[in-house]
């Protein structure tokens, strides 16, 4: 499979004439890169994808595959593979059936395409279930299908929309891995949207961040986590505390009530607005007298919520609304209406924009 | 015996009690007494049946009935399945006008619907007059040919064809043909290997429903169609009306009741489609 690049440029598309569902978009995939569309529902990324795919036409703009031109190109003529977010598994065939179509309307001879049939099936661990029809399989094997059926015509290019949102959590934790198996396996260039981000952080080569029909960014996972461009962004991707200040000497910013905050930012302008990041997790929590804070805050916990394997204490700081993640003990012993000192590294904390 | 009664009554089987009665009192014992009829008037026996299967008239009769039967299925599938395709596939405004102008006529008596029709393919009627001013003198006869009956009684059956099929049309999902486009099939052949197949259990469910009813016609053959082509329901009022022959009409009756209840089977025993594919 000759895996496809894309390029998208200044791409637009408005439905009532006024509003942009999709808003100045360029964006340039590499072949065989992964990619995420991330963003909340109505920010454009699944109107973007459907550009690609032919099913919805641009306002403006141009979509490049492999450096050809196809914007006026008819769906069936982009040899490009998708699987919708309720899989469309057509209900009259057999799994067979189903992922054999794309090969019946191409025309294929028959050994070949069975050839083809089995080794899809093969490559989604459903090679027992041929004869069976869609409506006697799991979410998880239609999806499997689906998924078969979109990789079978080796189409260089293979888009995804929310594929394991309607699958329970292992299951999806499951097909994630699997998903990126077979994107090593065939090299194929995959475009993944989805409004999880815990998804689009463990598949992703690239993360494109959507917000109100633009890409606020557009970077690797750990780019958008640690150094997000955006407040969106910041608060969209992964649980975040943005405290804002002023910037003073040296990359301290100043914030209210919480005291001097060191940065490893080299370019803030004194007196400047700034916008820290601190995620939850940068933190760690110390008994008093033993080292102390390095800052002297102290975390007045209002609440504790408990995920099992990390504790999040939510509270207060210097009159700051925060967030601590600490990682679950037996003997913490964290408590609602507790005070607990708390420090960080500064190279952890990050200037959003900056 | 006298507790298990009323069980029964107390029991949700009392609520079909009323829909029971009235079927077994008008429909059941009507039906049985015209069964009887026809082995017992004028004579006991199966003379009455040896009588219409030796009439070359009135088997004529029965097979022109089926095939009037056929073909206003066949031409009302024709024009409902684009009306029911579009309402279905594109909604909207215009799907919803389709839909009402479909139940208005729907709601319309047949016997009003004939009647429209007489006016319209009448000798003076528009037809008649738009044929003259073309310049076709002098015009050809419309009413009361094969033709005007057959055309009526698709009309009359075309929504009983369009809401069923409707109906079925409606659970297709629109992201089916999608995924088709996206595998690489146009259009047409998306139609044919994915909608047409998902659309088969309205298709027969529609052609029985309208089959059935059309075998039964009586008022619309008679009104519109040529005496030369009766149908089995207008020739079993002859029998009454004018010959008061209740034994061989009655007989008739059974026969028809025979044939649609054999076609219903073969319907159910090859298109049992719909309980297939959810």
């Amino acid at each position: 499979m000759q895996p496809r690049s894309l390029i998208l440029t200044d791409l637009v598309k408005s439905y009532d004439r006024r509003t942009n569902a999709v808003d100045h978009i360029d964006l340039r995939i590499e072949a065989g890169e992964f990619v995420s569309f991330l963003g909340p529902s109505g920010s454009g990324k699944t109107t973007t994808l459907m550009m690609i795919a032919g099913f919805e036409q641009p306002t403006a703009g141009e979509i490049k595959l492999d450096g050809r031109a196809i914007e006026q190109v008819p769906p069936y003529d982009r040899n490009i593979g998708m699987v919708f977010q309720n899989y469309a598994l057509f209900p009259h065939m057999t799994v067979r059936g189903n992922v054999g179509y794309p090969l019946r309307i191409r025309h294929m001879a028959k050994d070949v395409m069975r050839q083809r049939v089995d080794k899809a099936l093969a490559m989604v661990g459903l090679s027992t279930f041929g004869e069976r029809y869609p409506a006697e399989l799991s979410g998880g094997q239609q999806q499997r299908v689906a998924l078969a059926r979109a990789l079978v015509f080796e189409p260089g290019l293979i888009l995804l929309d929310e594929p394991l949102g309607a699958l329970d959590k292992n299951l999806r934790e499951h097909m994630q891995v699997e998903l990126k198996r077979i994107h090593k396996e065939l090299g194929v260039t995959m475009i993944y949207v989805t409004h999880d981000q815990t998804e689009a952080m463990t598949m992703s080569d690239r993360i494109a961040v959507f917000n109100a029909g633009r890409i606020e960014h557009l970077g690797t996972p750990t780019e958008v986590y640690f150094k997000p461009r955006t407040r969106f962004v910041a608060s969209f991707v992964g649980d975040s505390n943005l405290l804002e200040g002023t910037a003073g000497k040296g990359g301290v910013v100043e914030i209210p009530g919480f005291g001097p905050v060191a940065t490893a930012a080299t370019d803030l302008a004194p007196g400047a607005p700034a916008l820290l990041l601190m995620r939850p997790e940068i933190f760690e929590v110390v008994a008093d007298g033993e080292g102390a804070s390095v800052t002297g805050n102290h975390l007045e916990v209002a609440d504790v919520v408990n995920y099992g394997d990390s504790l999040l204490l939510i509270g207060k700081a210097g009159g700051q609304a925060l967030r601590v993640r600490v990682p679950s003990r037996v003997a913490a012993g964290y408590e609602a209406g507790g005070r607990y000192g708390i420090r960080w590294n500064p190279a952890n904390v990050q200037v959003v924009g900056g | 015996m006298g507790s298990s009664v009323s069980r029964l009554l107390r029991g949700p089987a009392v609520l079909y009690l009323p829909a029971a009665l009235f079927l077994l009192v008008f429909f059941l014992v009507p039906l049985f007494n015209v069964a009887w009829m026809s082995f017992t008037e004028p004579d006991t026996g199966v003379g009455n049946y040896i009588a219409f299967f030796s009439s070359s008239f009135d088997v004529g009769v029965l097979l022109n009935t089926f095939k009037t039967a056929a073909i206003v299925t066949l031409t009302s599938l024709i024009f409902a399945y684009p009306v029911a395709y579009v309402a279905a596939r594109y909604g909207g405004a215009f799907g919803s006008f389709l839909l009402i102008v479909v139940t208005l006529s729907f709601w319309t008596s047949f016997l009003v619907r004939t009647y429209a029709w007489m006016v319209i393919l009448g000798v003076k009627g528009p037809i008649t007059a738009a044929l003259v001013m073309l310049g076709w003198s002098p015009p050809p006869q419309i009413l009361f040919t094969t033709f005007a009956s057959t055309f009526a009684m698709t009309h009359l059956l075309m929504p009983f064809m369009i809401l069923t099929l409707y109906a079925v049309m409606r659970r297709i999902d629109a992201t089916y043909m999608r995924a088709a486009a996206g595998l690489g099939a146009k259009p047409l052949k998306a139609f044919t290997s994915i909608y047409l197949p998902l659309s088969l259990p309205g298709i027969a469910n529609g052609s029985v429903l309208v089959f059935i009813t059309c075998l039964g016609f009586y008022v619309t053959p008679v009104l519109l169609g040529s005496p030369r082509d009766k149908m089995i329901a207008g020739r079993i009022g002859d029998e009454i009306e004018q010959m008061l022959n209740f034994g061989g009409a009655s007989a008739m009756a059974m026969v028809l009741l025979v044939a649609t209840l054999g076609l219903f089977a073969l319907y159910s025993r090859f298109f049992g489609l719909d309980k297939l594919w959810k």
